[in-house]
Order: C-alpha cells, then sequence, then structure tokens
C-alpha cells in the first residue's frame, strides 16, 4: 500500500496496462489485464475502405472550404473593385443628359444620349413655338433637331423658301432658352458623326433635326422616321 | 504520452491534405483500440464506430499541430457515445463488472489500460480535471476489488 490510496489505483491500473499486476492486487490486476486483452472486437477491425474513404474525402473537403475562406476577403475585395470599375464605366458611357446640357456639354457630341435630352428640349421648344404658328410648328421642328444654329440654317435655307426664314427665328430662340453653347457644338458634330447619310438627309430638310432627337430617344432606327416628319413638317411650312 | 508532440505524425500531416493512404494508416493504428474502447463502454454505439473518421475528418483542422492523434480520435467517439449506460448483459465477466462502474469510472478504467492514456491524456479526452480522473480511478479500483476479492 502505498501513501495515498490513488496511488494505490494508479499503480493497478499501470501495471494492468504493462500487463502485470501489484501483489495485493492480483485479482482486479488479473480483471485488468484481461480486460485490455480480451475486449470484444467489433466487426469492423479489418480495414474498411468505406471509413477511410469517406473521412479521406471529408478532409478534402474540409480542406477546399477552409481554402476558400481564406480567400473570401480577397475575393469580396476584387468583386467591390470590379463593381467600382463597373460603375465608372457605365457613367461614363451614358452621362447624365441634363448634366450634360448644362455644363460643357462637351460629351455631346460624343454620344447618343446628350442629343437625345437636347432634341427633347428641343421638341419642347417645338410646341410652343407650334402654340404660336403652324408654321413654326414645320420650323421648330428642324430648329430644334438640328438645333444646330449653323446646321438648321443652312438646311432651313435648303428645306423651303419659306421655311428658312423662319426656320431661323426658332433656332434663335430655342439656341437661346435652352444652352446656346450646347446645343451649337453638338448638333453640328452630332449629325456628322452618328450617320452622314441622315445627316444630309437633315441638312435638305428642316424637319431632320427633329427626327434625330426622336431617334435618339427610342433607337437608331427611329431617327429616320423622324427625319421624314421634319421633312413634312417643313413642307408643310413652306406650303 | 502527451498531447502535443515535438513532431507531428506524417499520417496526420498527409491527413489533413486528404490523403487516403494515411487516413487508412490512422485507420489500422487506431481503430481496433477505438472499438476495443465502445465494446466496453457502449456497444451501441459499434455499429456506426465508422462514423467517427468522417466526423473526425471535420475535426481534424482545428487540432493544433503536433497533437496525439488517439486523443482526438477518443474524443470524437466519446462525443457520440451514447448517454446511457451499457447494458449489464455480457457472458463475459470481466465486461460485466467493468460495466458494473459509474460511467466516469468505467471510462478512465477503460480510457487507461485498454487505450493505454495517462490519466493526464485521459482528462483531456474526457474533458474533466485530473484530479477527477484520479479520484474515478481509485473509487473504480476500489469497487473491482470489492466484488472480486483481493485475489
Amino acid at each position: 500500500m502505498s501513501a495515498h490510496p490513488y496511488q494505490d489505483a494508479a499503480g493497478v491500473l499501470d501495471a494492468a496496462a504493462a500487463g502485470t499486476t501489484v501483489p495485493g492486487f492480483e485479482g482486479v490486476g488479473k480483471l485488468l489485464i484481461d480486460l485490455s486483452r480480451t475486449a470484444p472486437l467489433g466487426p469492423g477491425v479489418a480495414l474498411r475502405s468505406s471509413a477511410v474513404v469517406g473521412a479521406a474525402k471529408a478532409s478534402r473537403r474540409v480542406t477546399r472550404f477552409a481554402a476558400l475562406r481564406s480567400r473570401v476577403p480577397i475575393i469580396v475585395v476584387s468583386a467591390m473593385v470590379l463593381a467600382g470599375v463597373t460603375l465608372l464605366a457605365t457613367r461614363g458611357s451614358s452621362p447624365d443628359p441634363v448634366t450634360d446640357l448644362v455644363g460643357d456639354n462637351a460629351p455631346g457630341a460624343e454620344t447618343g444620349n446628350t442629343r437625345l435630352v437636347t432634341d427633347d428640349r428641343a421638341n419642347d421648344d417645338a410646341d410652343v413655338d407650334n402654340a404660336g404658328t403652324d408654321d413654326v410648328l414645320g420650323v421648330g421642328n428642324a430648329s430644334r433637331v438640328a438645333s444646330p444654329t449653323t446646321t438648321g440654317e443652312v438646311e432651313g435655307a435648303d428645306t423651303a423658301g419659306a421655311a428658312p426664314s423662319v426656320t431661323a427665328q426658332p433656332v434663335a430662340t430655342t439656341t437661346a432658352e435652352g444652352p446656346p453653347t450646347t446645343a451649337n457644338p453638338p448638333a453640328t458634330s452630332t449629325g456628322e458623326q452618328e450617320s452622314p447619310v441622315e445627316a444630309g438627309n437633315n441638312g435638305n430638310d428642316s424637319g431632320n433635326g427633329i427626327g434625330n432627337g426622336k431617334g435618339n430617344q427610342g433607337s437608331g432606327g427611329s431617327s429616320g422616321d423622324g427625319g421624314n416628319l421634319g421633312v413634312e413638317k417643313s413642307n408643310r411650312g413652306s406650303d | 504520452m502527451t498531447l502535443v508532440l515535438d513532431v507531428e505524425d506524417p499520417s496526420v500531416a498527409a491527413a489533413r491534405r486528404g490523403d487516403p493512404l494515411a487516413w487508412a494508416d490512422l485507420y489500422e493504428r487506431y481503430h481496433p483500440v477505438i472499438e476495443r474502447y465502445l465494446a466496453v463502454v457502449d456497444p451501441e454505439a459499434l455499429a456506426n464506430s465508422d462514423d467517427i473518421w468522417v466526423r473526425a475528418a471535420h475535426t481534424l483542422p482545428a487540432q493544433p499541430e503536433g497533437f496525439e492523434p488517439l486523443i482526438w480520435l477518443l474524443r470524437t467517439a466519446r462525443d457520440d457515445k451514447i448517454a446511457q449506460p451499457p447494458p449489464d448483459d455480457s457472458d463475459d465477466l470481466t465486461i460485466r463488472a467493468i460495466r458494473a462502474l459509474s460511467p466516469i469510472e468505467m471510462d478512465v478504467i477503460a480510457l487507461r489500460v485498454i487505450a493505454g492514456l495517462s490519466e493526464a491524456d485521459i482528462a483531456l479526452v474526457i474533458a474533466r480535471p485530473i484530479e477527477r480522473v484520479r479520484a474515478a480511478a481509485h473509487r473504480g479500483v476500489s469497487r473491482l476489488m470489492e466484488r472480486l476479492g483481493p485475489s
């Protein structure tokens, strides 16, 4: 017997684990040795491949998940950067129409969106003009559309004898109300850039300017329709 | 036996990467011990003892480097142990004597004798202070002696 009873028990267990017994504890010692040697084995003592494969697969999944989790911050940052770049690119390709009109409108000549707004405003102006006189209707459209002071005047002259003079006034009006700076420069550049052929038509017809405006709002194809309208209207004006 | 070894078991290191051969090696080395332990303390869990390895694969990444695999595996096996005491209907006198003990006494003696764990390692497996382990060992051996006699 040792000084502490706990040490006796520990000694008995240690001896049993080593396959021996402690004097005075032979009975329990033998039982424990039997326990260590004869404990019934389960049916799966032999290697079971399913358990090994399952463990290996689970380990790979956990490893992959851990690796993915460690990359999450990088992925999130990358996504944020990508989203930022996309946002900037979107803004660059579709500038705010109002801003363009009020501002330098330099981009106006670059994109159809700018023309779109310009033409809208021109249309509004045309409506006002229409309210005044029938002649203005045709002219107004032309002026607005073309809003190009330079182009419009030339167009008006080409289109019809009577209309041009009328056209010139609306043009001036529209330009004054709207953004003069905006309308003039973009109009010129717009007609040329978008479609030389259409621009030529526009030049012939005062209404063509209107056509551009509507076309920009809807789609490129509608521009032609607008031009026809412009022509017709201008004819009316001439009439 | 200590919890953390100086150098990690090569099979454990490979098992962390999902190497099937490494898992096979661990299985061959430790599964017989696990089954012996379960056969004494929880025979009902023997049928699903393979599941221990799948769960062990999930807990392996959380183990510190250089840990003792047997402690980890036995702890995983214990987590699955059925709470009910094992039935005392074995034909084996030794088994019946052990199952007559309290759960913690049975655990401590089985882990010491069958798995060869030290008191400190047993404390880690059963998540109890080492003093509880020593006391349970003492009570268990004393009760076995009362049942079997000194010789």
